[in-house]
Parts: structure tokens; C-alpha cells; sequence
């Protein structure tokens, strides 16, 4: 057993560490599975203390190191290469609930969904809410700013988070932000949420709890195909609208969750269903409710089913929700794609991307954040037909080029990771990214901390080439 | 993302070709982990069900030796299936470990043991019962207190766990066959189990008054067998489906619209029992259709009590309880047969009885069959977070409908100093609608 | 002499005046470049002088900050105006850093959108952002560094850069924006910004609480948690303790809302206009008066306020924001930090405008903790040879 090993285990103790090469195996890969690495040792401590521990046990060592959570990010940003791997996991205390400050301390390893629901009594809950959020932590959410249906009106992780503490690379804590949400000097949690786990290792977060809506409605309309449940979408979002999610799932998708134990029911045949979700005063609904009945039927509708009771509800959701795993059935493997375009330019750039996946031969399905401009074009393959994994490697990026070009960007809400690292160059100048570096060489001038990730290496942008992220590796087969 | 060579599997394993296949389904979305109650636990990737996935399928691809990390996790699994009601993509995680179990060899004497009175004692009506008889004696001299002090330590928490065993006239078979009250609404088999006959006859008593009282003829097959859940849990896949093959046997020509269980272990494996047989059918060259078939009739036939009487309605009339009741899902119940609501409404119909929330009612217990005697620790870790929620509910009953978690939170209950009594949904309903006559013998 | 150095470089950007006091400093020029190039000219050239710049936009809120530690020259963006990109189906708007709030309000208005940013119609955006300052509204809207969807900035190399996007979700690379926001210009001159729109609501309603001093926090924190509700101040400078709400949103709901209150807490009917009246009071100061704000989370809401009226202070608050203001006489002003520090306890403080010579001395940008060092390394990896608004910022940098 070497020194580092050794360390390791005096840091979190002996059933804290992970390192035969075995144990090693699940933690290759997170949520995206086209590439792979070996981490070094996985780490799993209790408190902030043993993740100083661990993080000065890496410096001593010269080994960088890699927050974890669920391990259910969809861009990479959690496997490690020859790293240490620090799996929040156990570090799932909610350390204090204040329904009069409305915030909640709580630690990385919580689960998105467990603090809702530790909180539901006292008719409050955690907005953000991430297709994952029944398996993803807050410690993730931090890192990848998460997003989710709901971050339509209610905005992503960001800004829900008032205070981090946060494990610097060297070893020191740091208190950042407030219970207030208010703090002297630069917003360093505006900073750090969303840094995909490259500025240190949050230990804890101090969240915003919201109150839960007075009343919901939730809508689903039938449309004949995408486009015109894109047109839909734009239309509530020109009359002023704001519902709290307007979500699109298309027909291929519809047919996948249809065949799960997601089933809600959905009419199989239908091109495209447009999930529309408005909160608020209860006294507003009626009104809202028949807006959006109008401009859906206006788009071509053919028709708008209200959910009835909250059983209902919840079912329309779980189809939206689970549609990821859903697509499992439909071939051995999923790309999940992750692209943001203005709004209005929706139904031009999905029409482009259904173009792409039908000139690359490839079964392409979109299940999308449609408020937000926010697509995920999925392709389902076999990754052991290396002809398809190419083909879906290029339609991939020429699904990013497309959305960049229609005035967007290349990730939304899955992060950079070491999926797009590559692809920065795209969206940001040399002198940009420079900006960027020069947040990141502030808190961790050595590079230690999950390095590798969101930040190409200069002059090596928007090479297009596989090779050079791995993706020629095929973890599997 | 750095450079490496792609890894070929040079060494795939032709008998886990199965495993692969089945093991596709997953997309690595990590949903299940939350659900699992190991993972929850350990917070180890390892022993979450995305993890172990990975595992069979590295087996299976020659990468890792299947008889270290995997035979280990693999068996500290608790087969609860909450990850398969998590899973958006379908996958049949309890097969897949069942035929990882199979497949893997388990170091030490324990497991050999355990295999040997799987397969010898429990199926054995008459050595089961013999066995209990001898139990008995030794709970009522108090010797069994001194001999378990001498116990190793699995087998002392195994002892601690067991109920007063009934004296004979008390326990048993049910009679062959009870008649209907009132109007006839059809005729159902009952598959009367090992444990429950044994221990918890009165529960099969309440169950077929029940069912009697809502116009059910009742057949209890006297040559049917076990269900052979434990066995296909433990990785005894063949010696399951021969004993799933004798009971669709038994009971088809019993001429039953559906085969009843109070046992939602023994249900769930009649439900599973078309996959077993389909496997050992295609083993068996010749017979093997007709396993196949009989296998499909079974499954198709299986109902747990509480889903039966739900979806045929229940017409008894029913008598006010008033106790606060907590109900909690046997995961061979929720996870492994998709019963949720029908235990609930049942329980609901009965008048002044209040079903008090309590937390994760889905969740483990850490009974899992014979679990808590294979895995102590990980059983009272998962059991103590039951208790946890439990003791926060504090009702006057805790409803389950299968031996394993009834034996389980009893003794964690009584550990703990709480004041719950454990009871099944059917005694419950029985209790409601009338009862047992007093004094009367046991299946009167 | 260095100036004329520049000028020569610049030429008719840079014009030199008669001194004007910024914050005790007397500054002699200021440049007003036509557009981002021209900064980026502008910094390029002046920080190979070592010259250092104050960023201002329409000078509204020039007197926020610490003193400033040099300052040869003012570099105002309001040559940089206009809205340049508004698609009315978007709700995003693209605006040069120097446009008047209200001029925006008034484009993007006509098409049924309206800016969250809640500071008087004089301000510039830049200004508003760089400030990160915000009214009473930011409840209802939110706060400046959530309606910023993308900035392009200048570096004080004369680099221009930008972060963010037109998209109103995004998670591409670090979110500098909000490292920006709020930075008071000292990491880089904002010179434009894609902002994130939102629909005007249908209706607007403005109601008065009348209530008891002793338990106006109380009534205040539990009238601010209402739905609708955009608004809430509690003010004391008119007659007596009022509890100001400002509903927002559709009429129903509105109306049930303030049908409500009317019931429950005896509310009267207010004009809009004095709604705005009371609003705006968080920006007053007198020649001899220091202003604080203090961000106290609810639960300690009560004592703060109660602690500091008995320190005599003047007081006015935005319950649901967490904030509270205090107006202290310069006589009062040593012991005004003192109880204004205790008054904030783990909470923080800022002194938000106070006379120049009160500020000698002091970081009105009260205690960072464990933040400082971070601040300082930031600044100085975007800043190294504070060219940019020197002295400031928080931790004096």
C-alpha cells in the first residue's frame, strides 16, 4: 500500500477509502459513459474536517483531487484520472432547518429531493428541482448550478444558495456568502456555484427555502409535431406569461416513457406533447390556464388536458422526468445532449437538429426545458459499433455549432465537464477564457482541483477531435 | 479527457451472456442510488445498484473475477427491488442478481449451510415442522436462552428474532378446503407457505375467514410446496424452479381463478417464477415448454390477499378499530409486485382505524428473507433507520403483510422499548369483520 | 503631466476641467469614450502610464465606496447608450452600460417587458450593476446579479472580454457575471449587458399598515411573506411607523391579496406614487448624516431594529429583503459603527454614504472574515496594478 494510501486512510479511516482496483471499477465513469477514467482512491468522508484532511493528504502527495456526489452529472465533470476522488456521499446531514429565516444549512451529500421533503411540513420547499433531483446531491447542484423544469420562473441553483463553505485547495475553509444572501465584497458564491468542483470542495450550503405555491395547474397539450409546440412556447412567453415550466417531449420519447414503469398514459401517436405548468395566487390560475388553452389550440392543438388532481400531476411529471432512463430501452446507449438557443429561435433549430440526426442516420429524440431555450437532443446507440459512436460524436458537435451560431451556447444546465471542454472556444475568445482562468489560478493556483475540466488547455479550443477526449475509449466492450 | 487504448474484452464469459444482455438496459443515470438502502448506508458506488451493474458487467466481460467485489456485493444486496421502482429504464435488477448470485461462489461454511437447509429443511413440510417442534421445546424450558449464549453471534440475533412457537394444534396446514359465506363470487387457491404456516398460522387463519367471508372459496392444496423465493434469492436458481414447477402443478389442477398469498415474498416469487422456468425450460430441451408454460400460468395467477380482495371489493361488513395505524411496504410487495395502494385502501375502509403517515414506508427493513442472518450488521443498520421513523409515527400498529418484515420489526420494536404491536393488514381486516369465534380451534 | 501624456495618446476622449471632489479626491479629467474600443484604447494606454481610473456612469451613485486611494482620471461610459438588440418575443434585451434606467424602461416597456432592476431612473444600467444597489422591489424581481444574463467588460489592460450569453440559461464555463456585478468596477468597466426581461405586471396595488413601533417588524416580516407581494418597506420617516406593500401581478390575485390585508391588518388604499415616494428614501442623505445598511436575517430582525432606534439612529426597512437601513447625525458618528456593527451581529454592514471625512480610516464595506484574502487575490489577478477604481472596494483594495 503506498504512502498516499496510507494517508488517505488515517484521513477518513479505514472503511473511508477505497482503492483496490475492483472498488475502483463503478467509479469510471459519472452519468455520461462515452469515456472513462481510473481514479486513484476514492475517499469518503464524514465531516469538513476529514475533507482538510484529504485534500492536505493530495497536496503532500502531489495528487490532484475530484468532489463527487451522486455521480449523476451528465458531462463528465466527476470521474477522475489518477486523482482522488472525494465522494460526499456521507456527508448527508441537513444541519439545520429555520422555517422563520427560511434557509437550510445542509451538507454536500444530501439529496436534492430529501430536502424538499424534510422541510414539506412546514409549507416550504427547495425550488430547484433537476430531472435527478430523487438521486443527485446539493453538493452537486452547487457545482453544476443545476437547473431543472422549474428554474423557468424560479431561476437555477444559483440562485437559491446563499452561503458555501467551502474546503479551499490548500486546505483552508472558507465562509462565503451569507444567511442573508448579502456579503461585503465580490459574490464568491456567484462564483464558485456552477464551477463544476475546480475551486474547492464545498462542505456545506446555506439554501433558500421557498415558500410552496399557493396553487398549481398543470397542462398538457397534444401537438401534431415539435415545431408547432415550439410556436406554442413562444407564443405564452410573447403574451407575458410565466408559467413556472413549459416542458416538450417529443414522439420517440413519448414512446420510450410509455414503455417504462414511467408510464403516464400519453397518447403514443402524438408528434409532440407540451407539458405547461403555472403557479402562484390561486385566484390567477383560472385566467392563466385559459391563455395558454388559447395559444395552444392557436398553434394547432389538438388537445389540453388540465391534470385533475395531484395524483395526475405527479404522473405527467414522472414521464417528463424520467424520460432519460427511459431511453435506455431504446438502444444500449444514450447521449444526452445539452445546448441553450433563444427562445424564439427554437423551431428553426430544432428542425436543424432533427436534420442532423436524420443525415447522420441516427436515432435522435428531444426532450427539452422549452422556456428556457434549453434542448436535449438525446441519441440512443451502441457504443460497440464504432462507425455509429463516430457518427454520433459528429452530429454532436454539429448539434453544438448550430445552437452556437442561432445566438446560443453549448451547455445549459449539464455543465462543461470534460465533455465540452474542448468546445469552449466555440461560445468564449482566448481573452475570455483567459478571465476565467484567472478565477480559477486565484483559488487554485496549482491546478489540484479537478483539473481537466471546464477549461481547455490554451490554443487547444474546438479541436473536434475525439481522440483527444477520449471519446475513442470504450469503457464496456 | 486523456488517451488510452480502447479496452477489448478478450476473456467475455459465454455463461454470463444473459447477465450482459439484461445489464444494457442501464444508462448509468444513477436514480436508483437514493432508493437503495445499501448505498444509503455506505455511500459506496460499489454497493448501490448502478455499481454493481457495472460489475456483472465487467464479469461478464472477463475484465474482473466474479467471486471477489461482485460475490460480495452481490449477496450484501438486499434484493428489495426499490431500485427497479426507481429505475425510469426498466432494468430487472432482482433477476439480474439472482443470476449473478448464481453464478458466483461465496467463500466460507455459512453459505454452504445456509444452501443445505434451503434445499433440505425449508421445502420439507414435515422436517420444517419436526424442526419447529424441537424449537418449541427449547423455548419453553428456557434452555434455548443458555444454548444461544453459546451461539455464534449471526445465529444469536437469528434466535432473538423468532416469535413463541405455537404448539402444534396451533400451527400447520390449513384445512383442504373452506366454503363461502353468503353468495359464491368464485374459488381461489391458497399457497399456505413454510414460515407463515409454522408461525403465523393464525395469520393464515384470518386469511382465509376473510376470504370466506367475502364470498371466496378457499382450496389449500395439501401436496403444494414452497414458493422458492429464499432459494432463488440465495442463488439456487434450478432447485427454485423445480418448486415453482410443482405448485403451478399443483394448483392449475386445482382448477383456481387465482392463486393467493398472504406472503409477499412467497407472491412475488409465483410472479417471478415464469423467468426461472423459462431459464431452467431452456436447459431442458424436452420438457422444457411445458415448464414454460405452467411458469407463465403461475405468475399470471398470483395475487397477494390484499390486491385480490381490492380489485374484486370487498363486501364483509366491518366493525370500528379505533388504533392508529402505521402501514409498511414489504418490498417483495411495493417494488417486486407494483402493490401500493391496495393495502392502504383496504386498511382505510375499516371504520375509526387512522393510517398515520410515517417516513419512507417504501423503504427496506433489513429483513430480506434470510438477509439479517447472512448480513447482521448492514440488516440492524437499515432496520435501525426504520425504527427511527417508526418511533417519530408512534402508532398503535405497524402493518405489514409478510413474515420476514413482521419477525423483523417486532424484534426491533420490542428492542427499542416501543410500544407498536406488529400485525397483518389481514389480521387487522379480520379483527374488523368479525374475527375468531372465541375459543374456537384455529381453522374452525 | 501624466494626464497630458495620455491625452496625447487619446486625444479628444480624455478632457481636462476644473477639479471636481470624488469622495475627498480631487479629480481633474475625465474621458468619455464613443465605445468599448475606445476604453479598451483608453485603459490600454493608461495603464502603461500607471494611471489609475474611476468608472462612473451617470455619477448617481458616485459617493458609494470607500475613499478612493488615487484617481487621475473619471472614465464614464454614457457616450456607450442604447438598447442595440430587444426582441419583444424574447424578454432579453442587450443594452450599452451608460443607458439611463428610465430610457430603458420606457423601450422595453411599449412591449409589455420591464427592467428588474429597481433604482431611480436616473442611474445607468452599468452603474446599477457595478453598484450591485437595488430598491425594495428586487422582493418581487430579484436582485441585480440574477437579472444579468451576460456582460461584456474592458480589463484594466485595455482587454475586452465577455461572459454569459443572450440565452437565459447557461452554465458555460465560470459565471463571472456575477463576480462582476456588485465588483463596483474594479475588476473590469462594464461597457454592456445582456439583461433577462420580465413581463409588467397586469396590475399594481399599493397599500399602508399603520403600526404600533413596538411591533412593527413583527407585522412587517409577516405581511412581506404574502404571494403577490413585489414590496414591502417599513418606514417610520413619515407619520409614524407604516408598513408600505406594493402588490404585483394579475388582478385576481391582487385584489384577493389586498382584500386581505384590508381585513387582516386594517390596510388602507394608497396612491402608487407614494409607494414610490417611500421607496426612494433609502437613497437620501443629508450633508451631515451617514447612511447604513445592514442585512439581518428575520429572525434577527427585531433586535437590530429596536437596538439601533434606541441608538437614535433613523430607520427604514425592506423586510423581505433581509435589509434595513439607519441614518445617524455625523456627530453621532463614532459610536454610529459601533452600534451599527453590533446592531448587524453575524449579519453584515455597509456604510453607504457618509461626509468624506468620516470615511478616512474606515472600509465602509464593513467585515469580509475569512473572504479577505480571496478579494484581495482576485483583485489583483484581474488588477494587478490598480488601475481600476483603487481603494474602494471592500477590504480597501
Amino acid at each position: 500500500m503506498s504512502a498516499l494510501l496510507r494517508d488517505l486512510e488515517s484521513a477518513v479511516g479505514i472503511g473511508g477509502c477505497l482503492w483496490r482496483p475492483e472498488e475502483l471499477l463503478p467509479y469510471e465513469c459519472d452519468g455520461l459513459t462515452l469515456g472513462s477514467q481510473q481514479a486513484a482512491a476514492v475517499v469518503l468522508p464524514r465531516s469538513r474536517e476529514e475533507v482538510q484532511a484529504v485534500v492536505r493528504a493530495c497536496r503532500r502527495h502531489r495528487v490532484s483531487f475530484v468532489p463527487r456526489g451522486a455521480g449523476t452529472g451528465l458531462s463528465g465533470g466527476a470521474v477522475a484520472h489518477a486523482a482522488v476522488v472525494i465522494e460526499c456521499s456521507r456527508m448527508d446531514r441537513i444541519r439545520e432547518v429555520d422555517a422563520v429565516d427560511r434557509v437550510a444549512v445542509v451538507e454536500p451529500g444530501v439529496v436534492n429531493a430529501d430536502l424538499s421533503k424534510a422541510v414539506v411540513h412546514l409549507g416550504l420547499h427547495y425550488a430547484p428541482d433537476p430531472s435527478s433531483q430523487l438521486a443527485c446531491t446539493l453538493g452537486g447542484n452547487f457545482a453544476e448550478n443545476s437547473g431543472g423544469p422549474h428554474t423557468l420562473k424560479y431561476g437555477a441553483t444559483s440562485r437559491h444558495v446563499l452561503g458555501l463553505e467551502l474546503v479551499l485547495p490548500d486546505g483552508e475553509v472558507v465562509e462565503l456568502g451569507s444567511r442573508t444572501g448579502f456579503a461585503t465584497g465580490y459574490d464568491l458564491v456567484g462564483a464558485v456555484v456552477g464551477s463544476e468542483g475546480t475551486l474547492g470542495v464545498v462542505t456545506a450550503g446555506t439554501v433558500r427555502l421557498t415558500a410552496i405555491p399557493e396553487a398549481v395547474e398543470t397542462l398538457l397539450a397534444i401537438f401534431p409535431d415539435v415545431v408547432s409546440a415550439c410556436r406554442a412556447v413562444t407564443g405564452i412567453i410573447r403574451k407575458g406569461l410565466l408559467p413556472a415550466a413549459l416542458e416538450i417531449v417529443d414522439q420517440r420519447t413519448i414512446r420510450a416513457v410509455e414503455a417504462s414503469v414511467y408510464a403516464a398514459g400519453l397518447p403514443t401517436d402524438a408528434g409532440a406533447v407540451l407539458l405547461v405548468e403555472i403557479d402562484g395566487p390561486a385566484e390567477d390560475l383560472a385566467g392563466q390556464v385559459e391563455a395558454v388553452r388559447g395559444l395552444c389550440a392557436s398553434e394547432g392543438a389538438s388537445r389540453v388536458d388540465v391534470a385533475r388532481d395531484d395524483a395526475e400531476r405527479q404522473r405527467f411529471w414522472r414521464a417528463r422526468k424520467g424520460a432519460f432512463g427511459a431511453m435506455g430501452r431504446l438502444a444500449p446507449d444514450l447521449y444526452v445532449h445539452d445546448a441553450v438557443v433563444p427562445r424564439a429561435r427554437l423551431p428553426e433549430v430544432l428542425d436543424a437538429v432533427c436534420e442532423i440526426g436524420d443525415r447522420y442516420r441516427l436515432k435522435l429524440s428531444n426532450v427539452f426545458h422549452a422556456g428556457d431555450g434549453n434542448l436535449h437532443p438525446n441519441i440512443s446507440f451502441d457504443r460497440r459499433d464504432a462507425d455509429e459512436l463516430a457518427r454520433v460524436l459528429a452530429a454532436g458537435e454539429e448539434i453544438l455549432r448550430t445552437c452556437v451560431a442561432a445566438g446560443g451556447v453549448i451547455t445549459g444546465e449539464h455543465g462543461v465537464g470534460s465533455e465540452k471542454r474542448d468546445f469552449m472556444g466555440l461560445v468564449f475568445s482566448e481573452d475570455d477564457l483567459d478571465a476565467m482562468r484567472r478565477l480559477r489560478s486565484v483559488f487554485d493556483p496549482d491546478a489540484v482541483c479537478n483539473p481537466d475540466k471546464v477549461l481547455p488547455t490554451p490554443h487547444f479550443c474546438a479541436e473536434a477531435n475525439p481522440k483527444a477526449r477520449g471519446y475513442d475509449r470504450v469503457p464496456f466492450e | 479527457m486523456e488517451v488510452e487504448t480502447p479496452r477489448v474484452a478478450e476473456n467475455t464469459r459465454p455463461e454470463w451472456e444473459e447477465i450482459l444482455e439484461e445489464s444494457l438496459a442501464c444508462v448509468h443515470c444513477g436514480l436508483c442510488l437514493s432508493a437503495c438502502p445499501t448505498y444509503r448506508q455506505t455511500g459506496r458506488e460499489t454497493s448501490s445498484p448502478r455499481g454493481r451493474i457495472y460489475l456483472m458487467r465487467a464479469a461478464a466481460q472477463g475484465r474482473i473475477e466474479p467471486d471477489g467485489l461482485l460475490a460480495e456485493e452481490a449477496f450484501l444486496c438486499l434484493g428489495c427491488r426499490a431500485c427497479e421502482t426507481a429505475c425510469p429504464a426498466g432494468v430487472r435488477y432482482g433477476r439480474l442478481v439472482e443470476l449473478t448470485r448464481s453464478r458466483v461462489r461465496q467463500r466460507g461454511l455459512l453459505p454452504r449451510v445456509e444452501r443445505l437447509l434451503l434445499r433440505q429443511l425449508i421445502p420439507r413440510r414435515a422436517r420444517l415442522a419436526r424442526a419447529f417442534d424441537g424449537l418449541r421445546a427449547l423455548q419453553r424450558t428456557r434452555l434455548d436462552a443458555l444454548l444461544g449464549s453459546l451461539l455464534p453471534r449471526r445465529l444469536r440475533e437469528a434466535r432473538a428474532l423468532l416469535p413463541a412457537v405455537p404448539p402444534r394444534g396451533q400451527r400447520g396446514m390449513p384445512p383442504e378446503i373452506l366454503a363461502p359465506e353468503g353468495p359464491r363470487r368464485g374459488r381461489v387457491g391458497f399457497l399456505a407457505g413454510c414460515v407463515m404456516s409454522e408461525l403465523f398460522a393464525d395469520v393464515n387463519a384470518a386469511t382465509l375467514r376473510v376470504l370466506s367471508r367475502n364470498g371466496f372459496e378457499v382450496v389449500v392444496p395439501p401436496t403444494q410446496g414452497c414458493c422458492g423465493a429464499l432459494q432463488a434469492h440465495a442463488g439456487d436458481a434450478n432447485f427454485a424452479a423445480e418448486l415453482a414447477a410443482h405448485n403451478a402443478r399443483v394448483f392449475e389442477a386445482a382448477g383456481v381463478d387465482a392463486v393467493i398469498s398472504n406472503s409477499a415474498g412467497c407472491g412475488a416469487a409465483m410472479r417471478d417464477s415464469a423467468g426461472w422456468l423459462a431459464d431452467s425450460g431452456r436447459l431442458l430441451a424436452d420438457s422444457g415448454r411445458l415448464l414454460a408454460d405452467s411458469g407463465s400460468w403461475l405468475a399470471e395467477h398470483a395475487r397477494d390477499v390484499s390486491s385480490f380482495l381490492d380489485e374484486q371489493g370487498w363486501r364483509a361488513p366491518l366493525e370500528p378499530l379505533p388504533l392508529r395505524v402505521c402501514y409498511d411496504d414489504p418490498c417483495h410487495l411495493v417494488h417486486a409486485q407494483g402493490v401500493e395502494a391496495a393495502p392502504r385502501r383496504l386498511l382505510q375502509a375499516i371504520p375509526q382505524l387512522e393510517l398515520v403517515p410515517h417516513a419512507d414506508p417504501g423503504a427496506c427493513c433489513g429483513a430480506a428473507g434470510t438477509y439479517n442472518l447472512t448480513q447482521p450488521e448492514m440488516a440492524g443498520a437499515v432496520l435501525d433507520v426504520k425504527l427511527d421513523s417508526l418511533a417519530a409515527a408512534d402508532p398503535d400498529v405497524v402493518a405489514t403483510g409478510n413474515p420476514g418484515c413482521m419477525m423483523q420489526l417486532a424484534a426491533g420494536l420490542s428492542r427499542r422499548g416501543l410500544r407498536a404491536r406488529v400485525k397483518h393488514p389481514v389480521e387487522l381486516l379480520d379483527e374488523s369483520s368479525g374475527g375468531n369465534v372465541q375459543g374456537a380451534p384455529l381453522y374452525s | 503631466m501624466s494626464i497630458a501624456a495620455l491625452k496625447g495618446r487619446v486625444g479628444d476622449v480624455l478632457v481636462e476641467h476644473e477639479a471636481v471632489d470624488v469622495d475627498g479626491l480631487a479629480v481633474c479629467a475625465t474621458a468619455q469614450p464613443a465605445d468599448a474600443d475606445g476604453i479598451s484604447l483608453l485603459l490600454r494606454h493608461a495603464s502603461e502610464l500607471g494611471m489609475a481610473a474611476i468608472p462612473c456612469g451617470s455619477r448617481t451613485q458616485i459617493a458609494y465606496g470607500n475613499l478612493p486611494q488615487r484617481a487621475d482620471f473619471l472614465l464614464s461610459t454614457q457616450r456607450l447608450c442604447g438598447v442595440d438588440d430587444f426582441d419583444p418575443g424574447e424578454g432579453v434585451c442587450h443594452v450599452a452600460a451608460g443607458t439611463r434606467l428610465d430610457a430603458l424602461r420606457a423601450q422595453v416597456g411599449a412591449h409589455g417587458w420591464r427592467v428588474p432592476l429597481d433604482l431611480p431612473g436616473p442611474c445607468s444600467v452599468g452603474g446599477a450593476l457595478a453598484t450591485g444597489l437595488t430598491g425594495p422591489r428586487a422582493q418581487g424581481m430579484g436582485l441585480p446579479r440574477d437579472a444579468v444574463l451576460g456582460l461584456e467588460v474592458v480589463h484594466a489592460s485595455g482587454t475586452r472580454t465577455r461572459c454569459g450569453a443572450r440565452v437565459v440559461k447557461n452554465v458555460t464555463g465560470y459565471d463571472l457575471a456575477k463576480l462582476y456585478t456588485g465588483s463596483l468596477g474594479t475588476l473590469g468597466v462594464l461597457t454592456a449587458a445582456w439583461l433577462r426581461l420580465q413581463p409588467a405586471p397586469a396590475a399594481e396595488r399599493a397599500l399602508e399598515i399603520p403600526v404600533a413601533f413596538a411591533d412593527a417588524v413583527q407585522v412587517a416580516l409577516e405581511v412581506s411573506g404574502a404571494a403577490s407581494l413585489q414590496a414591502c418597506v417599513l418606514s417610520t420617516t413619515r407619520q409614524g411607523p407604516r408598513v408600505w406593500v406594493e402588490l404585483a401581478g394579475d388582478a385576481p390575485g391582487v385584489e384577493a391579496r389586498a382584500r386581505a390585508l384590508i381585513r387582516d391588518y386594517a390596510a388602507r388604499e394608497a396612491e402608487l406614487a407614494d409607494f414610490e415616494e417611500v421607496a426612494q428614501c433609502q437613497h437620501g442623505c443629508g450633508e451631515r448624516e451617514l447612511r447604513f445598511r445592514l442585512a439581518v436575517p428575520p429572525r434577527q430582525l427585531a433586535s437590530a431594529w429596536s437596538l439601533l432606534a434606541r441608538a437614535g439612529a433613523r430607520l427604514l426597512a425592506h423586510p423581505g429583503l433581509s435589509l434595513v437601513y439607519a441614518w445617524f447625525g455625523v456627530d453621532a458618528a463614532e459610536s454610529a459603527f459601533v452600534e451599527v456593527a453590533e446592531a448587524a451581529g453575524a449579519g453584515q454592514w455597509w456604510c453607504e454614504a457618509a461626509p468624506s471625512r468620516i470615511k478616512q480610516g474606515r472600509d465602509v464595506f464593513g467585515d469580509m472574515g475569512s473572504r479577505l484574502p480571496l478579494v484581495r487575490a482576485l483583485k489583483h489577478s484581474f488588477d494587478a496594478d490598480a488601475v481600476l477604481n483603487p481603494g474602494r472596494f471592500a477590504g480597501r483594495i
